[in-house]
């Protein structure tokens, strides 16, 4: 097992180095991060010279590459265009944007249980139908158009009952004050639409995924013996059909964690939350080398650290996996 | 550089604000209910709180530092000054040498209870002066120590004497005609001293006490900064909101759903037809469009082959329709929108002349003789061409900028009416004011340059021989004259003349096309009232003390 892991990490290691050196020749060569300051009303030249001294900008690609590597080997990811250390700045970005994500992912795989096992255990009835157009439908949407959707839906919802009840921007309003019960309701109306989209996502591939499962254990020859061995149906699928089927949504749940950051980022945007999508955003559209590289190596690494753990998972719940 | 300066087109006030129920500025102030709180969806987020450093000298933290540091003036948006912080206008004791005298309000204090005094004006001064031989270098010849983003008139003082507590005296050498416009945005003197990181990163977090009518009371990173009233506050009338909230919202489509949905209560957005549709069709929001101190124009590169021709500029005045372009893209959401017929002293600002009378409509027929005196013969597909080189040239622009975009199109076809070839070029804004302008690498460019209520030193900066921001290589024996005269001129009428005068030749040698003033917009709820713009760069926030609650009506 320990070799195993050790050759997966082996295999990660070069493609975040390539890919971090990729991200950062190309921010470098899409802009100059001082630009506006350039456009701004009487700024000295010596100004703009100091700031391109500190940003080293006047240095070749490779070399600010190889100086950023050598710091960040240190664990120091260098400053932002702005003269933020990169490192909190990242932290505090992925911290607003796992608080979405993990708790879309519970109500995503919720959602797709009860849709794939109810759909599975009447195939071809209203319940599979609907829940396959629901799917279909879901995940031909992109996400981002679904969470304006559901945006204007939540505004709307807000003009029919008189109050907001449901907030369309950031996680929390702020300077609010008061106490806990009335702190935490305003967290929940904020978290209420963005969660909603992303479970919706997650939910739609998921629920196919779980209704195949489920029809493939309930033919399984383990459940027909049960069958004839003359246990109610409600104990052979809740026990030894669903108990089976479940297993290796657990896996796909643990490897699509990566898409569904990928998704956070685009559900953050609209709904105005500073996670990691705004975060690199602003660094693209700012030049901004250190914090767009900075950003790729820590969110490639979370996804490594995911996909190892989903392979453990398998491996896990999966005998042949962890001895092929 | 940028035109610099704090400027002014009223245009945007009294004349010619779109009103839908927003008092002008000249106006009586609303009666106010006490307290409340205002919230802002801000596009930006500050950096810090120090405005004069590369990195805080953005609208983004003088809208916050507006309300909290010091000003000796604020420019009106009638373009006029105000000298908030001051006793009376600066006095000019004389003349030669320019010795100017600055007598602060006596009342000004500090909220933490210490009087607001020279030693806060003088620190300022020294910090944004402050040299080192042992940091001299080729890029920093004066061997400057802080990271100041504009010494421009601080440069010129020679020697500050105290009087006393309230009043301070500068020797400038030589003269500085727009000294009228410093001693802005100082934080405390002793708060400033106090922090480890001094002037680059002190106020990096915190800003300190208050000299104005609000304070700060915290900074959620990415998410708000509030501001609490100052109760302390000295001038008048005394502010009544309990506290103004700025909201980070980078997104306009979420501005508009937060502005619909309570979330914020006042939005500044850049105006778009669609836009301002959509906000009108708001219940209980009130809008304002006004025309601010940022103009769009052509600049011609004029050490292009083909442009270098003054015949072939011409024949894009004449080509360019500027009133249809202000007729299709900025009368649809504001009726008073007008063509700019001056680069220098703008629409609604005192002073301003409509030069360049030739130009004012478009002349298709006059274009093409131009050019057919100029030695050009149409070519099979309607294209002048001389020597064998057809006259096509690369129009750059900004990208994403649905506005830009539409008037490229325009232009475009107009010109190819008179038969000039124009391709549009859209570049990032970054690659555009980054390598493009500074590098002379377009033929036309259109984009935005800022005017101001002190003209003279700001177009200066733009259109004097060999200056960084002159990026189409204009140079004038007599637009320099004129600039070099107005930077020493005291007076202000006099000035304006000098400033029409640099006007005049740039029409003359047609180095730029000013089209229009960009129009702003300000949508406020309905429940506050006082809430209006200064279309100058002073924006919105230049007088936030008078922003309260509508009073219920009994």
């Amino acid at each position: 097992m320990a070799r195993f892991l050790i050759r997966r990490l082996a295999h990660s290691v070069p493609v975040v180095v390539v890919s971090s050196f990729l991200v950062f020749a190309m921010v470098a060569a899409a802009g100059d991060p001082l630009a506006e300051l350039r456009s701004r009303p009487g700024v000295a030249p010596e100004t703009i010279a100091l700031r391109s001294e500190q940003l080293q900008l006047h240095k070749p690609v490779p070399e600010r590459y190889l100086g950023w590597v050598a710091r960040a080997a240190r664990g120091d990811l260098g400053t932002s265009v702005t003269g933020e250390p990169v490192a909190p700045l990242i932290l505090r970005h992925l911290g607003v944007t796992l608080r979405m994500v993990l708790l879309a992912v519970p109500l995503g795989v919720a959602g797709a249980v009860l849709i794939g096992v109810g759909s599975a255990l009447r195939p071809r009835s209203v319940l599979d139908r609907a829940g396959t157009v629901l799917s279909m439908a879901l995940v031909a949407t992109p996400v981002f158009w679904l969470a304006g959707l559901l945006k204007e839906a939540g505004v709307r919802f807000n003009e029919a009952v008189g109050r907001t009840v449901v907030f369309t921007v950031g996680e929390r309003s702020p300077g609010i004050e008061g106490s806990w019960l009335a702190m935490a309701v305003d967290r929940a109306g904020h978290l209420v639409l963005p969660t909603l989209t992303l479970a919706l996502v997650a939910m739609a591939g998921w629920s196919r995924f779980q209704r195949a499962a489920t029809i493939e254990v309930l033919h399984a020859t383990y459940v027909e013996s049960a069958r004839a061995r003359g246990l109610p149906e409600r104990r052979v699928v809740g026990v030894h059909a669903l108990r089976n089927a479940l297993i290796p949504l657990t896996a796909v749940v643990a490897t699509d964690f990566a898409a569904i950051l990928g998704g956070a980022v685009l559900v953050e945007v609209v709904f105005a939350w500073r996670g990691m999508g705004r975060l690199l955003l602003d660094a693209v559209n700012g030049s901004d080398v250190h914090v767009a590289t900075g950003w790729l190596v820590v969110t490639a690494s979370v996804v490594i650290v995911l996909n190892l753990l989903a392979d453990l998972v398998y491996a896990a719940l999966d005998p042949r996996i962890r001895d092929a | 550089m940028v035109l610099a300066g704090v400027c002014t087109a009223a245009q945007g006030s009294t004349r010619s604000r779109e009103s839908n129920g927003l008092p002008s500025f000249v106006s009586d102030i609303e009666d106010r209910a006490p307290g409340g709180s205002l919230t802002y969806a801000a596009e930006q987020e500050p950096t810090g709180f120090n405005g004069n450093t590369s990195t805080g000298a953005t609208t983004a933290v003088k809208n916050v530092t507006e309300n909290l540091f010091f000003y000796a003036m604020k420019a009106r948006p009638d373009s006029g000054v105000d000298y908030v912080g001051l006793e009376r206008e600066p006095k000019v004791i004389s003349s030669q040498p320019q010795l100017i005298e600055w007598e602060l309000r006596r009342e000004a204090i500090w909220s933490d209870g210490t009087p607001v005094t020279v030693a806060d004006v003088q620190h300022y001064f020294e910090q944004v002066m402050l040299k080192d031989p042992a940091q001299v270098s080729t890029e920093n010849a004066n061997g400057y120590v802080n990271d100041v983003a504009s010494r421009v008139g601080y440069d010129q003082i020679t020697k500050f004497t105290r009087v006393d507590d309230k009043t301070f005296r500068a020797e400038f050498g030589p003269a500085y005609g727009d000294y009228r416009s410093l001693w802005t945005d100082i934080p405390q003197a002793r708060f400033m001293r106090a922090q480890r990181g001094g002037w680059d990163t002190g106020l990096d977090d915190t800003p300190g006490p208050s000299a104005g009518p609000y304070l700060f009371k915290e900074w959620n990173k990415g998410e708000s900064l509030v501001l609490v009233r100052n109760d302390q506050w000295w001038g008048s009338p005394k502010p009544t909101l309990d506290s103004i909230v700025f909201r980070f919202l980078p997104d306009t489509a979420s501005q508009v759903t937060a502005l619909r949905n309570n979330e914020v209560d006042m939005i500044y957005p850049q105006p778009q037809v669609d836009l301002v549709q959509e906000i009108r069709s708001l219940p209980g929001i009130r809008h304002s469009i006004g025309f601010g101190p940022t103009f769009e124009h052509l600049t011609f590169n004029l050490k292009h082959e083909l442009l270098s021709d003054r015949a072939v500029r011409q024949a894009i005045a004449w080509g360019v329709d500027r009133n249809e372009i202000v007729d299709r893209l900025l009368k649809p959401f504001s009726s008073r929108a007008v063509r700019v017929d001056n680069s220098v002293v703008l629409v609604g600002q005192a002073g301003y002349e409509a030069h360049g009378a030739e130009y004012h409509s478009a002349d298709p027929a006059r274009a093409r003789a131009a050019l057919d005196s100029s030695g050009y013969v149409r070519g099979v597909d309607g294209i002048y061409e001389k020597g064998g080189r057809r006259l096509s040239l690369r129009l750059a622009t900004t990208a994403d900028n649905q506005l830009r975009a539409q008037q490229a199109e325009l232009m475009r076809n107009q010109l190819s009416r008179v038969g000039i070839e124009v391709r549009i070029e859209t570049v990032s804004a970054r690659l555009f004011f980054g390598e493009r302008l500074p590098g002379g690498d377009f033929d036309i460019a259109n984009f935005a340059w800022a005017g101001g209520p002190f003209p003279i030193s700001a177009a200066k900066q733009v259109w004097q021989t060999g200056s960084d921001s002159n990026y189409g290589g204009y140079s004038s024996p007599a637009f320099d004259r004129a600039a070099a005269e107005g930077a020493v001129e005291l007076d202000r009428t006099d000035q304006l003349v000098l400033a029409n005068a640099m006007d005049r030749a740039l029409w003359e040698d047609l180095a730029v096309l000013p089209l229009y003033q960009k129009p702003t917009l300000l949508a406020v709820r309905d429940r506050f009232v006082n809430v209006t713009d200064n279309p100058t760069n002073e924006g919105p926030f230049w007088r936030a003390q008078v922003w309260g609650l509508r009073k219920k009506t009994s």
